[in-house]
């Protein structure tokens, strides 16, 4: 079942340097992990502004659960419930003053009563660990916790499909593992998840889904294996392999072999084949 | 001391959990009171709010002294123009009491006793209605100062804008520290000449900033739905006390009934 799907989206921004999407279709597939690469420029912010209906392509269609986009005000209230969108820079997407009262902000629009408003406040500041900042004032955070905070403001609403904008920049290691275990959490509970990045490691070792984009263009959409057997097609885009994958290419085939031919994706499944492989070899 | 401090200070003092309602109307009445009433009741007040702001909130007395050292500056600055008078020379000044006078080529430059009176008016005054304000800026976050002013019916066209501009002071601020720094690194500032080019750069580049910040904010209230105004919700609850509520009560009685006997006593 496709959630949201685009199709032959065409989109240049008024006084820029010719278009931005030149003709992207796909679907995001429902309860997956998804990942949309691609580098710096090619469109990828641009394309999940049109993911919750902010922008209005300028050619092509929209939709969700096959029913195209109505750009009407009350159509696209409904669609930012449905589709959650975190920006890359949290500080664009931060309103109000504290932290309890930004989570507040989204609830607030839909006019729910202010009861219910502050118990979902409460569950979500203990789901995401912001307890303890919750009337800290937003510019005392630092960036990892403003991250966390714009995540869990999109999150208060429940959106069936989340949308992250490059969520790992400038995060530490730590905190991009944090992230990455709060996102497997958020799938669990069944919302769909894409994410766009250009670090082909996390993409890899997260990623059920893959998507590919380069120029304003889709140039993939499958599984993340067949995706690493499409070296070529990576390396001329300049993503490059993820390093487990070059890892296990520097592998002699002795060892290789009696071993799962395709390529691990993380480095707990390399460690995983590699143990197995030493207890049969004994 | 600069707004970030403050702004921390209020966040983390002694009488957070008190509810504001009570700190600005508390604030608030001792403002009139000073502002209506004489030296010894703005004197009594003027330590009585020291003892809240320094012994009860906790606001280090560094903090509390440097605020009231820059603000009273500004009192300072005005004194000249308050207390120095001249006239032509040749002009009767029988019946000027005078404290000092200077023969300036054909004028007479003097300080009377009737100005010197009325710096000292000023001056209690503006000391004592300096501490409540303080003591409302020290012990009142401003986030609650504003849902203080949504409860009371302020329009929300005012406390949107203020929730905003209080939002972005401190982005503003950040946006040109980067902005500064960067000049410096890069070899700026050398000259006097050098230093007002760059600050003109920076402003410049201030403004550009802040337009694409705008745009990109405009974007991300959109993503979360942004309707036609602004509400929030907080979720902090305040806990009275009534230590400190008889106490100011108390004490704010006894003020007035002061200032009614003593009928605006002077010292």
């Amino acid at each position: 079942m496709t959630l949201l799907e685009f199709h032959d989206l065409h989109y240049s921004y008024p006084g820029g340097r010719g278009p931005v999407l030149r003709g992207v279709s796909f679907g995001i597939p429902e309860r997956k992990k998804c990942v949309l690469l691609g580098r710096n420029g090619c469109g990828k912010s641009t394309l999940f502004l049109h993911g919750n209906g902010i922008i209005q392509p300028q050619k092509g269609q929209v939709s969700w659960r096959g029913t195209p986009f109505v750009y009407k005000r009350s159509a696209l209230q409904e669609m930012t419930q449905r589709v959650g969108l975190v920006f890359q820079d949290p500080e664009h997407q931060l309103i109000a003053s504290t932290v309890s009262e930004d989570i507040s902000y989204g609830l607030c629009n839909r006019k729910l009563p202010p009861e219910v408003i502050r118990a979902k406040v409460e569950s979500i500041l203990d789901v995401f660990g912001l307890r303890e900042l919750a009337d800290a004032p937003i510019h005392h955070l630092s960036l990892g916790q403003k991250r966390r905070l714009a995540l869990a403001g999109v999150m208060v609403l429940e959106p069936e499909l989340l949308l992250l904008d490059e969520p790992t920049a400038y995060l530490d290691r730590y905190q991009t593992k944090n992230l990455l275990r709060e996102l497997d959490h958020i799938h669990q509970s069944g919302t769909t998840v894409l994410m766009a990045t250009h670090d082909m490691d996390i993409a890899f070792e997260w990623a059920e889904w893959i998507c590919v984009m380069d120029e304003g263009q889709l140039v993939f959409a499958g599984e993340p294996q067949e995706a690493l057997a499409k070296r070529e097609m990576l390396e001329s885009l300049h993503l490059g392999m993820p390093l487990i994958a070059e890892v296990w290419d520097a592998l002699p085939d002795t060892v290789k072999q009696g071993m799962d031919g395709s390529i691990p994706t993380s480095v707990d499944e390399l460690k995983q084949r590699l143990a197995g492989r030493l207890v049969s070899s004994r | 001391m600069n707004w970030q401090q403050l702004d921390s200070l209020s966040y983390q003092n002694r009488l957070k959990q008190l509810p504001p309602e009570h700190k600005l109307l508390f604030g608030c009445a001792l403002l009139l009171l000073v502002l209506l009433g004489h030296a010894l009741v703005q004197l009594l007040v003027f330590v009585w709010i020291g003892v809240w702001v320094i012994g009860y909130a906790r606001i280090p007395v560094r903090s509390y002294l440097l605020f009231l050292l820059l603000s009273t500056a500004f009192f300072v600055a005005g004194l000249p123009a308050l207390l120095i008078d001249w006239v032509k020379a040749g002009v009767d000044l029988q019946n000027v009491e005078l404290l000092a006078a200077w023969k300036v080529g054909s004028y007479v430059v003097y300080i009377s006793s009737a100005a010197l009176g009325k710096v000292y008016i000023l001056f209690w005054r503006t000391m004592a209605s300096l501490s409540c304000f303080a003591f409302i800026l020290f012990t009142v976050p401003f986030a609650e100062i504003l849902q203080v002013l949504r409860r009371i019916g302020v329009p929300s066209i005012l406390t949107d804008l203020l929730m905003i501009m209080y939002r972005f002071i401190f982005v503003l601020l950040q946006t040109s520290y980067q902005l500064w720094i960067a000049q410096r690194s890069r070899g700026g500032h050398q000259s006097f000449k050098a230093l007002l080019r760059d600050a003109g750069m920076l402003a410049a580049q201030l403004f550009i900033r802040a337009m694409r910040k705008y745009e990109a904010l405009y974007k991300g209230m959109s993503a979360r739905g942004f309707a036609d105004s602004f509400d929030v919700l907080s979720l902090r609850s305040h806990v009275r006390s009534p230590r400190y509520e008889r106490e100011s009560i108390a004490g704010f009685i006894m003020l007035i009934l002061l200032e009614g006997w003593t009928g605006g006593w002077w010292f």
